[in-house]
């Protein structure tokens, strides 16, 4: 027996046969999906006449002779809920979240020690040019959207503009970043000019270089659509860029707009 | 491994990608607030001293849970991970917010 198989909680699909795909569960749904869904998880077989809908229950696998749950029973019970992406991606942005927590604590009790070194600094800072860069940074994540929306609809050339359209506003952003450096540079102020600057410098490279990462990203992904992209692999690199938004849409009240 | 461009079956047709929906509107609603907090942050004689500090975070980290809960489809996600991204931005958003008013 043939046929597509999709995982509803992952999005991932196999076209392997029936036989295999249910072999495959124990392999495929690692630790933290099985954290998640405990009870709702499931492999559903999605046949291509579309009518022999079958899923299993991965605590309850039809070996054990226990009757599989069809796609609906499935659907019902997770209530439509399903991660977007990849489940390591997430683990990795839930960590990557916390790490950031710290650092936008430390900025606070940084400006706390030397309130008169973060007033000065905020008055050097060219607060328009970071508004140019936020504004880059949401409008990529609008199109980082479209793409995955596309991706899902199957329009794929659709997908790959988006996502050309999103790096794009990556490289803006850099390029943006890459300019606000050089004229802080130019004016004297560095890394270890003050406690400001050392945070203005240090926490806002570490984000470019999650900006780096993120439009190498999309652009690896817009490349991929032109033959072997997943939805899945899509929305992995969706989730990715808008951490880096988000991170992002905190970093610039906190070092620009404080004062 | 996922199959290539395997979601949609062939049968049928492709739908087009929706300009004026709600992912549209909270695009909106992000630049508009972006505007808002640049303009309250940079001394534009509205609100000095704390209050507009305050503003500002707040205002950064609403815009935070948007982009989590619409951008990232949180919203639709099993609630254990949801609930992962809105505890990390409420303790993180207080923390912040109070250390920045009793420090």
């Amino acid at each position: 027996m043939g046929g597509l198989a999709e995982c509803l909680v992952c999005d991932h699909i196999a076209d392997r046969g029936l036989g295999s795909v249910h072999a495959q569960w124990p392999i495929r749904l690692e630790w933290p999906v099985l954290l998640l869904h405990r009870r709702k998880l499931a492999l559903s077989l999605v046949d291509s006449d579309g009518l022999d809908d079958i899923a299993w229950h991965p605590r309850r696998p039809r070996i054990d002779g226990v009757p599989p749950m069809t796609v609906r029973e499935v659907q019902a019970r997770n209530d439509g809920r399903k991660i977007p992406g990849e489940i390591g991606v997430w683990v990795f942005i839930l960590l990557d979240l916390i790490v950031f927590g710290i650092f936008f604590g430390t900025i606070i009790f940084y400006r706390h020690q030397d309130p008169a070194a973060f007033a000065a600094g905020q008055d050097v800072l060219h607060v328009n040019l970071a508004l140019v860069n936020t504004l880059f940074l949401v409008t990529g994540s609008l199109f980082v959207v479209r793409s995955v929306q596309g991706s899902r609809n199957g329009q794929w050339s659709a997908a790959r503009r988006c996502l050309g359209i999103a790096t794009a506003t990556g490289v803006g952003s850099m390029a943006v970043k890459a300019f606000e450096y050089a004229v802080l540079l130019n004016d004297g102020h560095a890394l270890h000019s003050d406690v400001f600057f050392f945070c203005y410098f240090a926490f806002t490279g570490i984000h470019l270089l999650y900006v780096i990462v993120g439009t190498a990203v999309l652009t690896v992904l817009r490349n991929r659509t032109k033959h072997n992209a997943s939805t899945e692999s899509v929305e992995s690199g969706a989730c990715y860029w808008h951490m880096v938004d988000l991170l992002w849409l905190i970093l610039f009240p906190l070092l620009y707009l404080s004062a | 491994m996922p199959v290539a461009n395997a979601t949609t079956p062939s049968t049928q047709s492709p739908k087009k990608i929706r300009w004026n929906d709600a992912v549209g509107v909270v695009w909106l609603v992000l630049f508009a607030a972006t505007i808002a907090s640049w303009f309250l942050g940079a001394d534009h004689g509205l609100g000095e001293g704390d209050g507009a500090v305050v503003a500002v975070l707040v205002i950064g980290f609403a815009k935070s849970w948007v982009v989590g809960n619409w951008f990232m489809e949180l919203r639709t996600a099993p609630r254990l991970l949801r609930a992962c991204f809105d505890g990390w931005l409420v303790v993180t958003g207080i923390t912040v917010i109070a250390m920045f008013l009793i420090l």
